[in-house]
C-alpha cells in the first residue's frame, strides 16, 4: 500500500469508528465533516484559484432551502408536516430534496459566476460578501419560504435508527467523495489551469487558456458539494433560520475561510486539517471558557492570521525547509 | 513527497489529541447523590444576552429559594436542585447542539427552556427525540404547539395573544363611542423573527375577525436601528391602532422616534417595555406616556403562592437580590423551575414517564399566575396583561378582571398628537409631498454619519492597503463611551470630542499591537485579522458595558417645517454639522499639516516616502488612529441619534464599504455625496418596498455597482487597445 493513500484511509477509519467508540460525540462529528466540506470547497476557488470568496454560503443556503421546500411539499402530500413519515418516504424525500438542491445551486453558481468572476481582487471579495448578505436578507423577507419565521424540516423516522449516526455517516461520505474528486481534479489539467489563474491571470489569458470557463466551473464544483451539504444540514438541525442557519455568513461563511487558511491555503490537506483543528478548538473554548469563548475565538483568529498566514501546513513546511510545493498565497 | 508523507501522521495525532481532550467532558448523571440536575442552554452572549440573563436569574432565584426551603422531596428523600448552564450564543444551531450535549454527554433528563421562541424551536425537536421533558418559560411561538410535541411544557401565554388584547380593547372603545369596529384602521410593525411574526399573525387574524383594515404591515429587520420610515407611514395614514413588537430594541426605538416625529395613534400598544426600560426618564423623558405595554406578568397582579408570597413580594425579593425590578422574562423562568419542583414531588420518582405524567397534570397557582397545561403543553390558565404607562408608572388596564386602573383614551401624548390634529385636506399627492421631503432630508442627514466612518475606512485602505472590518465595532465603542460619560452627567455634545480623543488613542494602541503586522500583507489577510478583532471587540464590549441598548439622549428637541409635515430631530441636524466639521477638519489636516503631507506621500509611494525620510511606521499609526477617531465621533453621533448595542457594528462596516467602493479612495466630496445617497436610498426602499427589503436592497446595490464598474472599466480597456 502506498504511503499516499494511507492518510485518507486513516481518517476514514477514524471517521467510521468514531461514532461507535464515542456515541456521545456523534453530532459534533457530523458537524466536523460538514466543516471539512465547507473548508475544502472554499479552497477550490479561494486557495487553488486565488479568488477570495465571502459568498460561498449562498450555495449552502440555497441548497438547504431547495431541499427543505421539496421535502415539505412531499410531506404535505403524505399527510401533513406533523405526520410521522415512513423510512422510505423520508429517504425518498431527502434524496429528491438533495437532487433539487444541486439543480438549484449549480445553475445559480453558473449564472452568478459568469458575472461576478470577472471582478478581481478585493472587488470580488466584497461583491461576494454583498451577495451572501443579500441572499440571506431576501430569504428573510420572502414569505413563500417562511420569511423570518424559518422552516421546519420533516421529523426523522425512528425506524431508521440513530439520527445523528445517520447524518454523521452521510456527511463523512460527502467529505470523502469531495476530497476524492478534488484530489482527482487537482492532479489533472484543471488543477494546473486554476493554479495558473491564481499565479497570473493575465498571462494565462494571453496564453489562450479558457480562464473564464475555468473559473466558472471551479465555482460550480464548490456549489455542487455545498448544496449537498446544505441540503442535508437542514434535516440534521431540524429547523432552518434564514440568517442564523441557512445563510449564516458570520459563522459558517467566515469559518470556512478561516479553516482553509488555518490549515494551509491551496493545499489538499490544509482545509481538512484546518477544519479539524478549528472545530475541536472551538468546542474546547466553548466548554471551558463559558462567556469568554468568543473573546478567545477572536483572539485566536487574529493570532492565526498574523502569525501563521500560510497555515499549519505552511508552518510545517517552513520548519522542514521544503519549499518545493506551490504555496497558497493569492494576490 | 516529503510533505504528503508527514500529513497522515499529523492528522492521526490531531485526532488522538482531540479525543483525549474531549473525553473528560463525558459522563455525568442526571441525579447524583442528593442533587437533581436541570439542564439549560441560555443566551449569555449574542443578541439575546439581556433577556438571557433575566432568564438565568429567574432560574437561579427559584433554585435558591427552593433549596433554602429544604429542596425537593422525591420518594421520601430531599434533593437539592442545580442548573447546568451552557451559552447558546443566541443562535438556534448552537442551541440544538447544546441540548444534544446536555442530554447525551451530561446525562441531563430534566430540561429548562432557553430564551426566545427561535431557540426553543431549535431545541424542542432534540428534547422530543430523546424523550426528555422540558419546561420552558420563554418560547411563546405557536409553531411550538402544533407539532404534537409530548415533552414540551410552556408556562407562558403563546405569542399570538401578545397584542390581541389591544385589538379587543380598541373594538370595545369603538363600540362604546357608537362606531363600528370594522371602521378602525390598524398599523402593525413587527420584527422579522419567529416570535414577532407570530405576534403579527395573531393581530392580523383578530383584525380580520372584526373586519378591521390593516393599513401598515411592516416587517422590521433584525439589525433594527431606525423606524423612521414606518413611523412616517403612520403619520401619513393615521391608523387608529398602532402595534409594535420587536423585542427591547423595537420598544426603545418606537418610544423615542414616535415622540420625535410626533407619530401617534389613539391606541399604541407594544411588547417588551420593561426590558427596554421605556419609563426611564433619563433616557426617554416622558415619551412613553400613554403607551400600552403587553406583558406575561406584572408585579402589581394579585396572584400568590407559598414560596414567594404575592407577585409584589417576588418583585421585592428579586430586586434585593439583583438590584432591579424583575421583568416578566425573569418571573416566567422562576415559574418554570417551580413547575419542575412541583411535578417531581408529585411524581415521586425520576422515571421519565411518571415525571411527564406529573407535568401534564400540573394545576397550581404561583405568584406568576395559574398554570395548567392543555394537550399541546401550553399554559391555558393565564391571560396576557396590558398595562398603560400613566404618569410614568405601569398600571394594569386590561383584561378587566385584573385591571387596577382605568384606560386613558385616546392616548394622551406628551407632544401635539397627530391623532388629535385635523385630517389634512387636498389631493393625495400634496399629502405625500412633505413626506418625500422628510424622507430625503432625513436620509441626507443620516448619510453624513455613515460618510464619516466611511472616510476613515478610505483613509486606512488608501494609505495602508488594509480593509478594516472592525470599523463598525469602533463606531459602537465610541457610542458606548458617550453613553458612559452621560452617566457621569457629561452632555453628549461634550462626549463627542472625548470619544474621538479616546478612540484616537485606542486606534494607536491597536496599530502598535496588531495592525502593524498586517501592513504589506495580502489584503485578504487584513480582512480576516480585522474580522477577528471585530468579534473580540464585540464580546469585550458585551462584558464591559453589557448587552443592553444604550443611547445618549441629548434632549435637543426637533425642528418642524411645513406645519407638522417635516420633522427634523435636532440631534440629527447637530450630527450632520459635526460630521461635516470633522470631515473638513480631517481634510485640512491631510492637506495642510506636515503629518498630513507625510500620510499622503506614503499613500502615493511608501518606499519613496521612506527614502525621503518619512517614518512610515508612524504615518501608518497616525492614519489608523485618525480612522479610529473618525469612527469614535461617528459612534457618539449614532448614540445621540439612535441606539448602540455590542452586536450591531456590522451594519456600519458594510455601509462604509458600500460608500467607499462607490466613491473610490481619495477625495472626501464623493464620500459625502455617496453617504447621503445611501441614506436616501435606504429610506426610500424602506418606505416603498417595506422595511424587510431595506438591507437586501443595499447589498444588491453594492453587487450591481461593482459589476457596472467592472463593465465600464473593461470597455475602457477595449477602447485603449
Amino acid at each position: 500500500m502506498s504511503v499516499r493513500s494511507l492518510g485518507p484511509l486513516l481518517v476514514a477509519a477514524a471517521g467510521i469508528a468514531g461514532p461507535f467508540l464515542v456515541p456521545q460525540l456523534q453530532s459534533q462529528m457530523a458537524v466536523l465533516w460538514v466543516m471539512v466540506v465547507l473548508a475544502l470547497t472554499w479552497d477550490v476557488v479561494g486557495g487553488q484559484m486565488g479568488y477570495n470568496s465571502f459568498g460561498n454560503i449562498v450555495f449552502f443556503g440555497a441548497g438547504m432551502y431547495a431541499s427543505a421546500v421539496v421535502q415539505r411539499g412531499l410531506a404535505d402530500l403524505a399527510g401533513g408536516m406533523a405526520a410521522r413519515l415512513e423510512p422510505l418516504q423520508y429517504l425518498g424525500g431527502l434524496g429528491l430534496g438533495l437532487a433539487c438542491a444541486v439543480l438549484v445551486a449549480v445553475p445559480i453558481s453558473l449564472l452568478l459566476g459568469t458575472g461576478i468572476l470577472r471582478l478581481r481582487g478585493h472587488y470580488f471579495a466584497i461583491c461576494t460578501l454583498g451577495l451572501g448578505v443579500a441572499a440571506g436578507e431576501i430569504a428573510n423577507a420572502w414569505d413563500w419560504i417562511g420569511a423570518g419565521a424559518g422552516l421546519v424540516t420533516p421529523l426523522f423516522p425512528e425506524e431508521l435508527g440513530n439520527r445523528n449516526r445517520f447524518f454523521c455517516f452521510y456527511f463523512l461520505a460527502l467529505a470523502g467523495i469531495c476530497f476524492g474528486v478534488l484530489r482527482l481534479l487537482y492532479r489533472r489539467r484543471f488543477g494546473l489551469l486554476i493554479n495558473a489563474i491564481r499565479d497570473d491571470e493575465d498571462k494565462a489569458e494571453a496564453m489562450g487558456l479558457p480562464t473564464t470557463r475555468c473559473k466558472v466551473v471551479a465555482w460550480s464544483v464548490a456549489a455542487f458539494f455545498l448544496a449537498l451539504a446544505g441540503g442535508a444540514y437542514g434535516n440534521f438541525i431540524g429547523f432552518i433560520d434564514p440568517l442564523d442557519i441557512a445563510f449564516s455568513g458570520a459563522t459558517f461563511g467566515v469559518w470556512m475561510i478561516l479553516m482553509a487558511i488555518m490549515g494551509g491555503r491551496g493545499t489538499l490537506w490544509g482545509p481538512v486539517i484546518g477544519a479539524m483543528v478549528f472545530h475541536v478548538t472551538q468546542e474546547l473554548f466553548w466548554t471551558f471558557l463559558l462567556g469568554w469563548h468568543r473573546v478567545a475565538m477572536g483572539l485566536l483568529i487574529v493570532v492565526i492570521v498574523t502569525f501563521l498566514p500560510d497555515g499549519i501546513l505552511g508552518w510545517i513546511r517552513e520548519r522542514r525547509g521544503t519549499t518545493a510545493l506551490a504555496t497558497g498565497r493569492g494576490a | 513527497m516529503y510533505l504528503e508523507r508527514s500529513v497522515p501522521r499529523s492528522v492521526a495525532a490531531l485526532l488522538a489529541a482531540a479525543l483525549v481532550l474531549l473525553l473528560p467532558a463525558l459522563g455525568f448523571a442526571r441525579v447524583s447523590g442528593d442533587t437533581i440536575v436541570l439542564g439549560a442552554a441560555v443566551s449569555l452572549t449574542g443578541k439575546y444576552t439581556t433577556a438571557g440573563n433575566h432568564t438565568r436569574k429567574g432560574y437561579d432565584l427559584a433554585v435558591k429559594m427552593i433549596n433554602a426551603r429544604g429542596g425537593v422531596r422525591v420518594a421520601g428523600k430531599d434533593y437539592r436542585l442545580e442548573v447546568l448552564y451552557y451559552d447558546d450564543e443566541s443562535t438556534p444551531a448552537r442551541g440544538a447542539q447544546l441540548a444534544e450535549r446536555l442530554i447525551r454527554q451530561d446525562g441531563v433528563r430534566f430540561m429548562l427552556g432557553p430564551y426566545s421562541s427561535g431557540l426553543t424551536q431549535a431545541i424542542a425537536p432534540v428534547t422530543e427525540r430523546y424523550q426528555v421533558p422540558m419546561v420552558e418559560g420563554n418560547g411563546a411561538s405557536r409553531e411550538l404547539f402544533n407539532k404534537g410535541y409530548r415533552y414540551l411544557f410552556a408556562v407562558l401565554s403563546t405569542s399570538e395573544q401578545y397584542l390581541q388584547e389591544a385589538i379587543n380593547l380598541a373594538a370595545e372603545r369603538a363600540q362604546g363611542e357608537g362606531r363600528d369596529p370594522a371602521s378602525l384602521k390598524i398599523a402593525v410593525a413587527t420584527e422579522n423573527d419567529p416570535f414577532s411574526q407570530d405576534v403579527r399573525d395573531g393581530v392580523v387574524d383578530d383584525a380580520a375577525r372584526y373586519g378591521m383594515e390593516v393599513v401598515i404591515d411592516d416587517k422590521l429587520p433584525r439589525e433594527l436601528n431606525d423606524m423612521t420610515t414606518t413611523l412616517l407611514k403612520v403619520k401619513a395614514l393615521r391608523p387608529d391602532v398602532l402595534l409594535v413588537s420587536g423585542h427591547s430594541k423595537g420598544a426603545a426605538l418606537l418610544v423615542r422616534q414616535a415622540a420625535e416625529l410626533r407619530a401617534s395613534a389613539p391606541i399604541v400598544a407594544i411588547s417588551h417595555c420593561e426590558s427596554a426600560e421605556v419609563t426611564d426618564v433619563a433616557r426617554f423623558g416622558d415619551a412613553a406616556e400613554g403607551i400600552l405595554c403587553t406583558g406575561q406578568w406584572a408585579p402589581t397582579l394579585s396572584y400568590r403562592d407559598d414560596l414567594f408570597g404575592s407577585a409584589g413580594d417576588y418583585a421585592t425579593l428579586f430586586e434585593r437580590e439583583y438590584g432591579y425590578i424583575p421583568p416578566y422574562q425573569a418571573a416566567e423562568s422562576t415559574a418554570a423551575v417551580m413547575v419542575w419542583a412541583d411535578a417531581l414531588q408529585r411524581a415521586g420518582s425520576f422515571d421519565t414517564d411518571a415525571v411527564r405524567e406529573a407535568l401534564a397534570a400540573t394545576d397550581m397557582q404561583t405568584f406568576y399566575g395559574n398554570i395548567r397545561f392543555d394537550a399541546t403543553g401550553k399554559n391555558i390558565a393565564k391571560p396576557m396583561v396590558l398595562s398603560q404607562i400613566q404618569d410614568g408608572e405601569y398600571r394594569v388596564v386590561a383584561p378587566t378582571a385584573w385591571a387596577s386602573h382605568e384606560l386613558r383614551f385616546p392616548r394622551p401624548s406628551p407632544t401635539r398628537s397627530a391623532a388629535t390634529a385635523t385630517e389634512p385636506t387636498g389631493p393625495r399627492l400634496l399629502r405625500f409631498g412633505p413626506l418625500m421631503v422628510q424622507l430625503l432630508l432625513d436620509g441626507l442627514l443620516v448619510g453624513a454619519i455613515f460618510a464619516l466612518a466611511a472616510y476613515g475606512m478610505a483613509l486606512v485602505w488608501g494609505v495602508m492597503n488594509i480593509i478594516n472590518v472592525s470599523q463598525g465595532e469602533l463606531v459602537i465603542l465610541g457610542g458606548f463611551l458617550t453613553w458612559w460619560l452621560t452617566t457621569f452627567g457629561i452632555h453628549p455634545l461634550f462626549g463627542i470630542p472625548i470619544a474621538g480623543a479616546v478612540l484616537f488613542g485606542f486606534g494607536w494602541l491597536l496599530y502598535r499591537t496588531v495592525v502593524y503586522r498586517l501592513v504589506d500583507r495580502d489584503l485578504f489577510v487584513s480582512l480576516l485579522a480585522t474580522f477577528g478583532l471585530s468579534i473580540l471587540l464585540q464580546q469585550l464590549m458585551n462584558q464591559v458595558f453589557g448587552a443592553d441598548l444604550r443611547s445618549a439622549n441629548a434632549e435637543l428637541g426637533a425642528t418642524y417645517l411645513m406645519g407638522d409635515g417635516v420633522v427634523l430631530a435636532n440631534s440629527k441636524l447637530v450630527a450632520f454639522a459635526v460630521a461635516l466639521v470633522a470631515a473638513v477638519g480631517l481634510l485640512l489636516f491631510l492637506r495642510r499639516s506636515r503629518s498630513g503631507r507625510a500620510i499622503r506621500a506614503t499613500s502615493q509611494n511608501a518606499r519613496a516616502a521612506r527614502l525621503m525620510g518619512v517614518r512610515t511606521d508612524r504615518v501608518y499609526a497616525l492614519a489608523f488612529a485618525l480612522n479610529a477617531a473618525a469612527c469614535g465621533i461617528a459612534g457618539a453621533l449614532v448614540a445621540m441619534v439612535w441606539v448602540v448595542h455590542p452586536f450591531i457594528g456590522i451594519t456600519y462596516t458594510v455601509r462604509s464599504f458600500v460608500i467607499v467602493v462607490v466613491a473610490g479612495l481619495g477625495n472626501i466630496a464623493p464620500v459625502v455625496v455617496s453617504g447621503a445617497a445611501l441614506g436616501d436610498a435606504e429610506n426610500l426602499t424602506g418606505f416603498l418596498l417595506g422595511a424587510e427589503f431595506q438591507t437586501a436592497f443595499v447589498f444588491l446595490l453594492l453587487v450591481v455597482i461593482l459589476l457596472l464598474r467592472s463593465y465600464l472599466l473593461s470597455r475602457r480597456r477595449q477602447v485603449l487597445r
